[in-house]
């Protein structure tokens, strides 16, 4: 009986290990190629995830914390949400782009102009969601050890804003698990991904209204 | 007919020229010793800020970006970023007794607007440099304090009953060019002998008017 309980103990114990490892061997190579990529992130729909973004400046004497939310749904339909310190939210859906900011009078929808430049943002996160780095018009990117992905812009022009930005992809396939965004040694953001949902469905109108 | 429409073109800059308020009269004369209220707006020590800016600027537009200034009293430094909320850096420069602009994205890229933000963060954060020239009380009770700056101007140091306070820079004839006021909001920093005000509203009078409303995010004293 008891080593009967004991093999049960064993049992419960080496089960999800056994578990973890298998997953874990499913997801070994899921970002070693970008085939792998492609294929992994073909599966996702949607994500919704949670992000803080770490702004680290050599004047700052601890980083610049600012937290928030985003929606995606595949291929283009992104919702990047600031909910602190600054309340904003960048709205794409179907090649409309639109961007609001907390003035102090409620959330006000900027220039057209600003949301020109917004857009080519949104269009890069969602190429990334996509798995479409190597198809992305406006970086280089290179896949390295560790499941880290290097961007590098591809005119010269782009570069004295953004050096390069790193990806790390997360265990889970399919996921982005940070991102760092190198524009010069003194200047570097970092957004750290949690608690994502993938493939819960999502409204449209969390695409399209900004409550 | 030409003479009239010179007349009137002549009253129509007359006006346009006159329509900033002019130096405030001082009622009551108080002896120059230089009133230690009149300090209350300058931190005496290193400090870092972080703000949120909204900016409005002629024709309506409005825009809101997150300000870093580190001051420093002792040597009269200064070191502005400006960035977009998504934290693109749109303007990054120091100033130690001249500029070093280190990275400034279109529409942020001249000098005269890294001159004038590095002027308006002074304003803001620093004594006037110049002598006193006249102290006393406004005929709302208000405490005034005159100084006759380096570069010509007149800069009020205009100190409320409630502890609010206002700076306002004249220019050399007496029109008010800059007015900056506070709103400590419930966010002053206790036990400090400079409380930090939670919003700084600046407004900007002349050919390029603009205001920036800087609500506080953060203050740290760098000297802890």
């Amino acid at each position: 009986m008891k080593r009967n309980g004991i093999a049960v103990n064993r049992r419960r114990k080496i089960g999800p290990i056994i578990l973890l490892w298998v997953t874990g061997c499913l997801c070994i190579g899921w970002a070693d190629t970008w085939e792998g990529i492609r294929g992994a992130t073909g599966t996702i729909q949607t994500i919704r995830a949670d992000f803080v973004q770490e702004k680290h400046l050599s004047i700052l004497s601890k980083p610049f914390i600012s937290k928030g939310v985003f929606y995606y749904q595949a291929p283009d339909s992104l919702r990047w949400e600031y909910t602190s310190p600054v309340r904003s939210i960048l709205l794409m859906h179907k090649g409309k782009t639109r961007r609001y900011t907390d003035t102090g009078k409620g959330l006000i929808e900027s220039s057209r102009m600003d949301s020109q430049g917004m857009q080519m943002v949104l269009q890069e996160i969602a190429l990334w969601l996509g798995g479409h780095f190597s198809d992305d018009p406006a970086f280089d990117a290179a896949l390295k050890e560790g499941r880290r992905i290097v961007l590098t812009p591809k005119e010269k022009g782009f570069s004295k804003m953004i050096q390069h930005i790193d990806l790390m992809l997360s265990d889970t396939p399919g996921i982005i698990k940070s991102v760092e965004i190198y524009e010069d040694e003194s200047s570097v953001t970092r957004l750290l991904f949690k608690n994502a949902e993938i493939n819960e469905e999502i409204k449209e109108a969390v695409f399209l209204e900004i409550s | 007919m030409k003479n009239c429409s010179l007349l009137l073109m002549i009253l129509f800059l007359m006006i346009s020229c006159t329509g900033s308020p002019e130096l405030v009269p001082i009622r009551q004369p108080l002896p120059l010793n230089g009133d230690r209220r009149c300090m209350i707006p300058f931190p005496d020590r290193d400090w870092q800020f972080v703000h949120s800016i909204q900016a409005s600027m002629p024709g309506g537009q409005e825009a809101v970006v997150i300000g870093v200034t580190g001051i420093s009293p002792k040597t009269g430094g200064v070191a502005c970023v400006m960035m977009t909320v998504e934290g693109l850096v749109l303007f990054d420069a120091r100033y130690d007794g001249r500029m070093t602009v280190h990275r400034a994205i279109a529409p942020f890229d001249s000098m005269d607007f890294a001159r004038g933000l590095i002027d308006d963060i002074k304003l803001m954060f620093f004594p006037p440099k110049g002598p006193l020239v006249a102290s006393g009380t406004s005929e709302d009770g208000a405490l005034i304090c005159r100084y006759r700056t380096e570069e010509g101007t007149m800069v009020d140091i205009v100190i409320h009953e409630d502890h609010a306070w206002e700076i306002r820079q004249y220019d050399p004839d007496s029109r008010l060019i800059r007015s900056l006021m506070t709103d400590p909001g419930d966010r002053r920093t206790a036990g400090r002998e400079n409380p930090v005000p939670g919003r700084l509203k600046l407004v900007a009078f002349g050919p390029v008017e603009y205001a920036l409303t800087l609500d506080l995010i953060e203050a740290r004293e760098l000297s802890e």
